[in-house]
């Protein structure tokens, strides 16, 4: 079951994964193989230059109190799902330039800001908010706040963009740049 | 540490001719790349990246289901590359762990639902990790909770 599946250009999406639901997957971001992105109580849309890695899930649940028309889940640009981390349903918004490492698990009603660090093996299970720049590290889950800024994956981007089609099927991209005449649709998107 | 005996499905593992018993439910990305020195088990739902880099392992080891098995991702002074990924005999990965290390020596047991991250890479032989460990720091023991 996979339906209305938008892939922008650009976007390396790997065939041997599991979309279900309404998706975006924005230009440049690299999906592994074997990546489950489940949107059942929402459109999710994933912006740019993100990577996510094998065996990562992303899923949108549905909600008790069910909003008409259902919210999206928008992941912001430049965020790195290293393997094996797990996404449920966050509160409808996360930022830019975060880095959910290995193995790391994110709750029902936590809401991410920009920069932060989920470290390998953290889970956040309650309601909360991260403040932008936030590391949360180690067996306790200590928290800190980033003294410099993430760096950027755009090298690795390249280099999986170029090297993935070798190797995978991939799912060609469906959707075409907008001519510069339909820009009303274009400004009723999310802002990136 | 003496493992017990685990019994296999024939008709699930595919066995090449230097003794390798690999599970038909792997994912070999690049198998081209990917070179396993004789006898060794990868189980089910393992995921091996030789399409990043190439990926080498010695004789003997086993590679137990869901564990990622993956080139470590390096920035050289011109242009970025995956590391080849090297792994000595006798290493034995636990399940749901990530390996992401340039160089695992001989005689090393992994434990299951580990993460070792490059740089960190386990160059001593005869080492057992079982807990997460993870970029310049280290913490100390606990499981993953799924």
């Amino acid at each position: 079951m996979s339906h209305n599946i938008k892939i922008l250009p650009g976007a390396t999406v790997c065939e041997d994964c599991t979309l279900e639901g309404d998706i975006t997957i924005g230009g440049s971001t690299v999906i592994h193989p074997r990546v489950t992105i489940i949107a059942e109580g929402g459109p999710i849309i994933i912006a740019e230059y993100c990577i996510i890695e094998e065996y990562s899930t992303i899923i949108h649940k549905k909600s008790d109190k069910q909003e008409n028309p259902p919210k999206p889940l928008f992941i912001g640009a430049h965020n790195v799902f290293e393997v094996g981390c797990r996404l449920e349903s966050p509160f409808g918004h996360i930022g830019e330039s975060n880095v959910f490492e290995c193995r790391s698990f994110v709750g029902m009603d936590v809401k991410i800001g920009s920069g932060c660090v989920i470290g390998a093996a953290c889970s956040l299970t309650a309601p909360q908010t991260l403040a932008d720049k936030t590391i949360i590290w180690g067996s306790e889950h200590h928290n800190r706040e980033a003294l410099e800024k993430q760096p950027s994956q755009l090298l690795q981007l390249d280099f999986l963009s170029k090297v993935m089609p070798n190797y995978h099927r991939l799912r060609k991209p469906n959707v075409h740049k907008r001519q510069p005449s339909s820009r009303q649709s274009q400004e009723s998107s999310p802002k990136l | 540490m003496e493992l017990q005996d685990i019994y296999y499905n024939k008709s699930e593992y595919v066995e090449t001719a230097s003794g390798n018993k690999v599970s038909r439910q792997t994912v070999l990305c690049g198998s081209q790349n990917i070179v396993l020195h004789g006898k060794v088990i990868v189980q089910s739902d393992a995921i091996i990246r030789g399409d990043l880099a190439n990926v080498k392992t010695g004789r003997f080891c086993i590679i137990s289901k869901g564990s990622v098995i993956r080139p470590p991702f390096k920035k050289f002074s011109k242009g970025v590359a995956f590391f080849p990924l090297q792994m000595g005999d006798h290493v034995f990965v636990g399940e749901n762990t990530v390996v992401n290390a340039a160089v695992v020596g001989s005689y090393v047991y992994i434990g299951k639902n580990v993460v070792v991250v490059s740089p960190f890479s386990c160059k001593a032989s005869g080492v057992m990790l079982s807990r997460t460990y993870k970029r310049r720091y280290i913490c100390p023991g606990h499981d993953v909770k799924m």
